[in-house]
This record gives structure tokens, sequence and C-alpha cells, in this order.
């Protein structure tokens, strides 16, 4: 009997995704520059039942045939569109929005299919890209990153860095796609900027938790960037001159309405301005020399239509920083030089081609190359002007990184507007390079010479991933995402498999409340060995190995969610993260060693669990959010503490965030973001002990240690608590041919000394007369001022 | 004034404010109160087989920010057990290796020297410290049966010139032995070998520091995975046969007349303690690592308790 309930079940499934329906589909594109909203909303205000766009602006809407139906088309921050469409066959419909204008531009009413409660997947941080470009930034430096870490359940590692560390997951368990391609190192200046240039972006999508079976390979969070398209209708360009760095982007049609491209470039130049200053000063001291740092980066894309079908990407990213000291002795026989250099950088590529197989199936096929790779010169030694033969010198060069090379196909169905299923496969060649030495030393005065190379060889594994998913309208009010994440990892001495389920579901509530929950498992075969909280360049990626076993984790998510009179999305979500296998280096191992990288680290246990509360405006005259993160972050290690549970060091108790934008009139905007958290764990001594043997030693071995200072458990201290408002004004004028923006703020406005590093040193005792050890704590920024000046033409 | 003009005037303030945010200004270095101190009685002593007296270290321990000399316990009640017989203690005035000054060193003697097996036991009170006890036992007498110094090795993978020794070496098949091996040459440590944290035998490289070849250097190159130089291990007469090659660090026409090898087998406390202190002072200066804690068999207090069994052999030179 069980077995033909289960039949008829299965037919009437059948019969429902197969009965007679017509299908809508096509792009959704923003009116003056053609670019493809994503995420935008496509539903019939009758019945409620609807769809979005994928990434890619596609969509597709598949209604019961012979009917009329008025078809609504909307997306935040611009006018609804509605058109009467008669169902009688499969319609292509291209539909092109307009940006809303006016100040109180609260068009969230039209949002039903994205408004917060009905949606399945949870855990997840959409800010529009115009309201986080106003959010006030360090030096004016818009950085994405760093807006997203105002966000509840995304905490900053210290002071200024761009780091992500989600729901108590390491930044390096964030797999962050530039379009599709995966970016190692996404931080300039030691991590003080992101390396993503707002100006090329034109979407941004954090997910937390709950992921899609579509997403892999990390196990914290997935943050999805899209860069913009290009204007496909007319030229645009935006330049902008700031206190370190200036931009310029341009973009346009090459061919209209087919073809377009955008390319966005950024430079510091502190190293320019500072160059004649630092000249005079070598100069004063017998000495050619130059000293700076500098970081650029450059986005492009184009894009090509080739019809309503098929469309080709080609988008690329180049970024490096440097840092260089470089001397020469000017007089004397006997001259000194030094020759240093720092470098690292990303470059990725992507080539997508997207493919309308029919009105209800998009394909998205991708090639995609990613490059990070570190490289240090040092060079010093000694020659003579009087004999051109002399040398004496010696060199160290050190190079790490990490190469990658993938295909990738995604398929999403839309078979009815009850389902959305996406299923796909891509797989990806790793070459590690877990760093290598060269060294030489050669001098004239010992006729010797001494040269080198030492180090790990590369490390090859393929990386493959199988997923299906669908999005599921079970009933009126239950919505469920379920799939499966199929992963495999392929060294020469290893294979690893995996198979990650993966559930969210929502289910509404009366007076538009909704409950949601969510499980997921990850796995990550890639592993960052990092010092914590410092966002270095020295980080290095290396694979699971035979002896290092990949990372994993599961999470649970239980939440509620509302949209408060049109206009405030409310969420509440509580979780629970396990993660196992997690890898730190061992007490005292560190980077620039030569030994085998898997004999420094060791693996343990984490776990994360907390509550967050996030309260988001997205459109309006005043926009912006409120979030709070109550949380709990503790790591669990064999080798470390004898094996004891210790807190994480970005365990922090409370995380609360504000951050507020208020148009005044159309031409002046205000931005203020005010921030508090509880300060992070630190190791510290508080003891210590004469270690002293008390008798002469005469081993080799020996040890002649005494003042011996006693640590205690891991991260036994807590630094002062964290706050700090920023403020920012933007005055925007219309000129003859271009709009032009000044921008003022300050970055910490009322000069808190927050902690960035303790350590212990002396000081003078203006009393006694003596030096005194105390504990110092550091403060990086204090109020940090900055003005941009924006052309957008 | 105009709403637009405060505009204006506020980022022009901000600036000023900046201008001069010199250090009076921004202050952004200040005194904050370091964890609390631990109070605890620290007690550091070594002895080996063949010894006929413990010479203790023992002290009160301090605030890290606490500039004092380490302090004698006060009313210090200490008991030294030999495999369970009270050992007769002595205090010797001696002067502190750091600060020339006055201090106390405690004795405990034997009435026979220590011989593998030997177990040691250390309990200690004194005033406003809790007490501590620890205990360590006489590990066995590394045994190397023969050993050769070979100052041509042949040449490595990339034409570099080797030096080696063969040796024939008994391991302690029942448990993990850990100890520290080097090699001297005419009184220079030349290269070593240990055991590493699971007590296999594994060969580090610590040149002799020449103006020829940079000291220290430790050769990535390693067998299964670990670290260290080639190290080979082969039957050979029906006994284990090792050999230790490194690079050479000596010319072919120098003179060697003299290498022995210093075995020291160690307990597992006295391992433990010698590579955390180690790392620990290695460490000491990288604001970027780990803060190292070093180990410790003292219960409730700090410090180590550490017995070895040492021996040298002489080594033919070939």
């Amino acid at each position: 009997m069980k077995k033909i309930y289960l039949l008829c079940f299965f037919c009437l499934s059948i019969s429902k995704i197969f009965s007679q329906t017509f299908t809508i589909s096509g792009y959704i594109q923003d009116l003056s520059s053609g670019e493809k909203l994503i995420g935008a909303n496509v539903y019939n205000e009758a019945t409620g039942e609807g769809t979005i766009t994928n990434n890619y602006g596609f969509y597709s809407l598949s209604l019961p045939g012979n009917q009329s139906v008025e078809i609504t088309f909307s997306y935040i921050g611009y006018q609804n569109e509605v058109r009467k469409i008669n169902l009688s066959a499969n319609q292509s419909i291209n539909v092109d929005l307009t940006a809303s204008i006016t100040l109180d531009a609260v068009e969230v009413v039209a949002e039903k299919n994205k408004r917060i409660e009905r949606e399945t997947q949870m855990s997840v941080a959409e800010v529009p890209m115009a309201q986080l470009k106003k959010v006030p930034a360090l030096l004016g430096e818009v950085d994405v990153l760093k807006a997203l870490q105002l966000l509840p359940g995304v905490k900053s590692g210290g002071e200024g860095q761009s780091g992500l560390y989600v729901r108590g997951g390491g930044p390096d368990q964030n797999l962050i796609l530039l379009d599709g391609v995966p970016v190692y190192n996404a931080s300039h200046l030691f991590g003080f900027f992101s390396v993503f240039n707002a100006d090329a972006i034109k979407d941004v999508k954090l997910i937390k938790g709950g992921y899609p079976a579509r997403y892999g390979g990390r196990l914290s969070s997935v943050l999805e960037i899209n860069m913009k398209d290009g204007n496909i209708n007319e030229f645009k360009g935006t330049a902008s001159i700031g206190l370190i760095s200036s931009k310029l982007t341009l973009e346009g049609p090459i061919n209209k309405g087919k073809t377009s491209f955008i390319v966005s470039g950024r430079r510091t130049y502190l190293d320019v301005l500072a160059r004649p200053f630092i000249k005079k000063g070598f100069k004063n001291e017998g000495q050619d020399g130059s000293v700076g740092y500098y970081f650029y980066d450059l986005n492009a894309k184009i894009n090509h239509k080739f019809s309503d079908k098929d469309r080709l990407y080609l988008s690329s990213y180049g970024g490096r920083d440097r840092f260089f000291f470089k001397t020469k002795d000017l007089e004397g026989d006997t001259r000194d030089f030094a020759d240093n250099s720092l470098a690292w950088g990303n470059f990725t590529t992507a080539l997508r081609w997207n493919h309308v197989i029919s009105p209800k199936m998009f394909v998205n096929t991708m090639a995609t190359y990613s490059d990070y790779r570190l490289k240090t010169d040092f060079e010093f030694g000694s020659n003579r002007s009087s004999d051109p033969d002399y040398v004496d010198a010696f060199g160290l060069n050190y190079i790490s990184g990490i190469e990658d090379l993938g295909l990738k196909v995604d398929v999403d169905y839309v078979p009815n507007p009850n389902h959305f299923i996406r299923f796909g496969a891509n797989v990806i060649k790793h070459t590690f390079k877990p760093g290598e030495f060269s060294l030489y030393n050669e001098s004239s005065n010992e006729n010797f010479s001494f040269k080198d190379t030492i180090g790990q060889a590369n490390i090859g594994a393929v990386e493959t991933g199988l997923y299906v998913e669908d999005d599921w309208n079970i009933s009126k009010n239950m919505k469920v995402n379920a799939g499966l994440h199929f992963s495999s990892f392929l060294l020469n001495e290893e294979s690893y498999f995996s198979l990650q389920p993966r559930v969210s579901s929502r289910f509404l509530l009366p007076k538009d409340w909704s409950m949601k929950a969510s499980f997921a498992t990850m796995r990550q075969y890639i592993n960052l060995l990092s010092f914590e909280g410092i966002g270095l360049p020295t980080d290095l990626w290396v694979p699971s190995t035979a002896k290092i076993k990949p990372q994993d984790s599961w999470q649970a998510a239980f939440g509620t969610a509302k949209t408060i009179n049109d206009a405030y999305e409310l969420s509440v979500e509580v979780y629970y993260k396990k993660m196992n296998n997690l890898v730190a280096y061992k007490d005292g191992a560190g980077v620039f060693q030569t030994d085998d990288w898997q004999n420094r680290v060791v693996q343990g246990k984490g776990d994360a669990y907390g509550t967050e509360l996030f309260l988001q405006k997205k459109e309006g005259r005043l926009s912006g959010w409120v979030g709070y993160t109550l949380s709990w972050t503790y790591r669990n290690f064999p080798d470390i503490d004898n094996g004891a549970r210790f807190p994480y060091r970005f365990d922090r108790r409370h995380d609360f965030s504000i951050v507020g934008n208020y148009n005044i009139t159309p031409k002046i905007n205000l931005a203020a973001t005010w921030v508090f958290s509880t300060g992070n764990a630190v190791t510290l001594a508080g003891t210590r002990y004469d270690g002293t043997l008390p008798q002469t030693d005469n081993e080799f071995f020996g040890y002649s240690g005494n003042d011996i200072e006693v640590f205690g458990n891991r991260n036994n201290f807590r630094m002062r608590s964290y706050h700090r408002l920023d403020i920012g004004v933007n005055f925007t004028k219309k000129k003859k041919n271009y709009e032009r923006v000044w921008s003022f703020g300050a970055y910490n406005a009322y000069a808190n000394n927050n902690p960035f590093f303790l350590y212990y040193g002396n000081t003078y005792d203006e009393i006694t007369g003596n030096t005194k050890r105390v504990l110092k704590q550091t403060a990086l920024f204090p109020l940090v001022p900055y003005i941009t000046w924006t052309a957008n033409f | 004034m105009k709403a637009n003009q405060i505009f204006y005037f506020l980022p022009i303030a901000f600036s000023a404010c900046f201008l001069i945010s010199c250090e009076d200004f921004f202050d952004t270095t200040i005194e904050i109160d370091p964890p609390q101190h631990d109070k605890r009685i620290s007690l550091v002593s070594r002895a080996f087989a063949g010894d006929t007296a413990l010479v203790m270290n023992i002290k009160g321990s301090l605030a890290v920010l606490d500039a004092k000399e380490f302090p004698l316990v006060e009313d210090l009640s200490l008991a030294v057990l030999l495999n369970g017989l009270n050992c007769q203690i002595t205090e010797e005035p001696t002067f502190s290796q750091i600060s020339g000054q006055e201090t106390i060193e405690y004795k405990a003697h034997f009435n026979s020297p220590l011989v593998p097996g030997d177990v040691i036991e250390i309990k200690a009170s004194g005033n406003g410290y809790n007490d501590i006890y620890a205990t360590d036992t006489v590990p066995n007498s590394p045994i190397i049966e023969d050993g050769t110094f070979i100052l041509d090795g042949g040449r490595d993978e990339q034409g570099e010139e080797m030096m080696k020794v063969n040796f024939y070496y008994v391991p302690n098949e029942s448990k993990a032995q850990y100890f520290n091996q080097s090699i001297i040459i005419e009184g220079e440590q030349c290269f070593s070998f240990s055991s590493n944290e699971k007590g296999e035998l594994i060969c580090l490289e610590r040149r002799k520091q020449t103006s020829k070849s940079p000291c220290d250097l430790i050769d990535p190159r390693a067998i299964n995975g670990t670290q260290g130089s080639l190290m080979k291990q082969e039957i050979s007469d029906g006994r284990k046969l090792y050999t230790c090659q490194t690079r050479r660090v000596f010319d072919s026409n120098d003179s060697i007349v003299g290498a022995t090898m210093q075995v020291i087998n160690m307990s597992k406390a006295y391992y433990e303690y010698d590579h955390s202190v180690s790392n620990y002072f290695d460490n000491g200066e990288n604001p970027f690592a780990t803060p190292i804690n070093v180990t410790s068999n003292i219960k409730n207090g700090f410090g180590v308790l550490e017995l070895g069994n040492k021996k040298l052999f002489p080594l033919k030179i070939q």
C-alpha cells in the first residue's frame, strides 16, 4: 500500500511540474546603463507567484497558460514596471528599469518576492552598493570589506584590518569570488584596504550560513562580488582624487547595444609625493636611496551580446603591493648598498559564456584563472670604486603563492514557479607554492661564493565539485531550499571525497513574520597559515595532504524575519557552528622557515555560537542599519594548552554597529557609523620566574635560561573594548559637463584610543629617575580626517 | 550661519585637528594593567646518572612588571627523596648569574651515584605559596656500539661536498627514547642529531660557525618528512647502522685529530623543557610569533626537575 501512495505522490509531482504552462523569460537591466540587475523581482501581482533574476540578470517564470496576467518587474531603488501579458505562448521579455531619483524612494512595497520573510536563504547580507559607498571610510578609501564588517556576525580583525571573521571562522574560511573567480589575498597595505575598487563593483552579497549547495570549498562564508558589465548605451566615467589614492573608471559601448567595456584603475601615490623629500634625506647622509610603498589595482571587463540567447564576458583583475627600500653610499672607496623589496598581488581572469538553452533553462560556462604570489628580495653588501671586480654581497629571495586554473558549468532550470533547480560542476587545478628561498653570498675578500636554492617543491592538486539544489515552494507558507554538494580533492599521495547536505527553509507566519531554519555541512581543502589578526602578505596557502586533513564544519541556524512598514527589514538568528581539523601554527613556528610546513602546524577543533540581530532600511531619505551580535567562539588544539578549550582571538562577546545615511537635501548627504565591540583576546604573561640552572652547564645542548615569563592559557587576557565614530558628508553639485562630489569626513571622530597592539615596554619615571617596565597599549588611528573629490561624467 | 556653511566648516575643523595631532595631542600609547601575578614556587634542577648530588635553584615567582630580584621562599620546607628515601639537604650561598647578588643554592646529597631507574621526588612549601611536587626518573644509558667520522662523505644532489658519521645505535625498542647527541670535533660542536617529540631519531644540522659558512643553518632536506639532514638507517652485520650526512664545513686538507660523539638520553620532562626553553628564547624577539609556554613538571609550581644519562664515545676518523 505504501508503494502505491508513493507512486501516486510521484505521479502528482511529475504532472504538477509538467502541466500546461507558458514561460516568460529574459533579462532585467538598468535603463540608462544596460547593467544587468541581480536579484530583481518578477511576480504576478494577483497570485504572488514569482521569481528573481540570477547573477546574470536572467529570469524565467512559468505560469498557467491561456490567461492574461499583470507581471510586475521591480528592483530596489528602481521604479516598478508593470506589463500586461497574454500567456498564449512562451515569450522573451527584456525589461529596462528606471532608477528612482526621489529622496523618499521607499519603493520596497513592491519587493514581494524579495522581502526578507519570504526568502528561504537565511544568514545573508545584501547591502546596496550605493549605500556601501557612502559609509565613511578610513582616509576616504571606500572599502567594501570594511563596510561588511559592520554587519552582525561579521567581525573585523585588528584596527583598520579588512579581514572578515564570520561566525567564529578565520579569514581563510571565506570564499571570496570576484566575478566567480576565487581571490586569495583580498587586502592591500598589510590589510588596511581591500583589493576591491568600489567604483567597479555592481553587487555584493555575503552568505554567513545556510549555504546553498552551489557553493563549496570554504567553511565560514561566501562573498560574491560582481563587477559592473560596463555601460552599453553611452560613455561614462568617474574620476576621484583622495588623500592616498586616485581612481579612474571609464565605461561605455564598443558596439552600442551589443558590446560594452569597463576599465577601472586605482593607485596610491604617497611614494611619489614623498620621493623628493626622501632623496634629500638620504643625500644629507651621503647616500642615494629611496623608500616607499604603493599599491595599484586594475579591473577590466568586456561583454558582448551575440543574441538574446548568448552573451560572452571577459573580466580581469590585477593588483599589486610593493614596499621597497634601496640605498647606496655615494662617498668613500668601499660603498655599502642595500636593495630590499616586498611585493605581492593577485591576478584573476574569467571568461564566461551565458547561454539560454530554453526559456526555462540558463547555462553559465566559465573558465577561470587566479594567481596570488609573494616575492621578497633582500640584497646587501658593498663594492669598491677603486676595484670594479670587487664584490661582497649577500642576497636572499623568497617566493610563495597559489595558482588556480578552473572550469565551471552552472545550470539554472525553472520548470514552474514552485521550483528553481540549479545544478552544475566545477574543477579547479591548484598549484601551491609553499615557499622557496634563493640564497647567495659572494665575497672577494675571502675568495668565497655560495649560491643555493632551498625550500619546498610546488604541490599540485585537483579539486572538483558537483551540486544540485532546488528552491521548492512546498506550500503557500512553506518553502525549502535543499541540495547536495559533492566535492573531491586529489593529490599525488592522497584523495579526499565529501558529500555535503544543505537545507534551508522558511515558514510564513501571520502578520508578515516568518520562521527560518538551515543546516549545512562544508569542507575546505586549502588552508592559510597565518599569524592571527594580521593580514600579512606572508600568509601562506597550503593544501590538505595525507598528513593534514581537510577542514570540516557543520552549522545550524534558526531565526525569524519580518518586513516592518514596508521599509524596515528585521531578522534575528541564532546559530551554532562546529569546525574540525582547523590548522594553526605550532607555538613559535612561522613563515620564512625552510623545513616542511607540515611539521610547523597542528590541527584542532573550533566551535562558535551566538545570536544576531539585524534591522536594515535599504532605501529612502534615511537609510542604514543596526546590527548586534552576541557570540562565543572557541578553539581546541591537542598541542596547545594541553588540549584545553580556549577562546579564539576574535571571541568578542558583544559587537554593535549602527550605520546611518541621511539625505539632507538632494545635494547634501550625511553619513555616520558607530561601532562598539568587546576587546580581542590575547596571550600575555602576568608572571615570571627564575629559570637559571644552578650549575655550570657544559653540554652543547644546554640552555642558560634565566628570566622566563609564564603566559598561562592561550588568549587569557582581554584588550579593552573598542568603540569608534566615523562621520562623513558628501556635497554633490551638477556642473556643466559633469557632476562633482566633495566628500569630507573623519575616521574615529572623537579620537578614542582603541587597542591595536599590547606590549611590554619601558617608561621613564620622572620622580625616581629610573626606567620601569610597563604594559603598553598602542592605538593606530586617532582622529583621521579625509577629503575626496569625485567627478562623474 | 546657514546649515550648508556649517557642513563646510566641519571638515575644516577636523582638518585643523589633524594638523595639530602631534604626539602631545593624540597620545596613541597608554599604559594599562597587566594580567594577575600567579604567585608560585619555581624550582629548576638537573642531574645525570653518576651524580652524587642534586643542586636546586628554588625561588618565588614575581609579577611580570616587578623589577625586583627573584625572592627566596620564606620558611621554605624542602624534602628530596631518592627511591623513596630522604636525602640530606644543605644550603650554600652563591651568586646570582644575573645580578651578581648573593642567593642560596639548595643541594640534596645522595648516598651513592645515580643509576638508571632511580626515582627522585621533591616536595617543597613556603609561606604564602602552594606546596609543590616534582618527580623524574634517571633514563637508561645510551648505547653506541661503534662509530666512524668520515670527512669525505661524498656529494649531495647539488654537488655539494658532504661529511658523515656512521654509527651503530642500540635504540630502546620498548618505549620512545628522548635524546640529544652531537659530534664534537676537537672541542667544537660540528653537527648533531636528536630525537623528535615522538622519540624518533632525526638528524639536525648545526654547523660550526666559520667565516665561510652561515652557522646554525637547518637543512630542509629530510627523510620521511622529518626535519634534518639525510638520515639513513640500514641493517649491517646484523646491527642497526645509522648514517647522518651533512654538508661539509671543513676543507679536505684540514687535519682532524679528534672526534667525539656525545649522547644524552633524557627523561621526557627534560626533553620537553629543553625544547620549549630553546623555542622560548629563539622567539623572544619576534612580535608575531605565538607566545611559547615553557613546559614544567613541577606540580603547582614552575620550572623543571630533569634527569639525564650522558655518554661520550670517541669516533674513528676516516
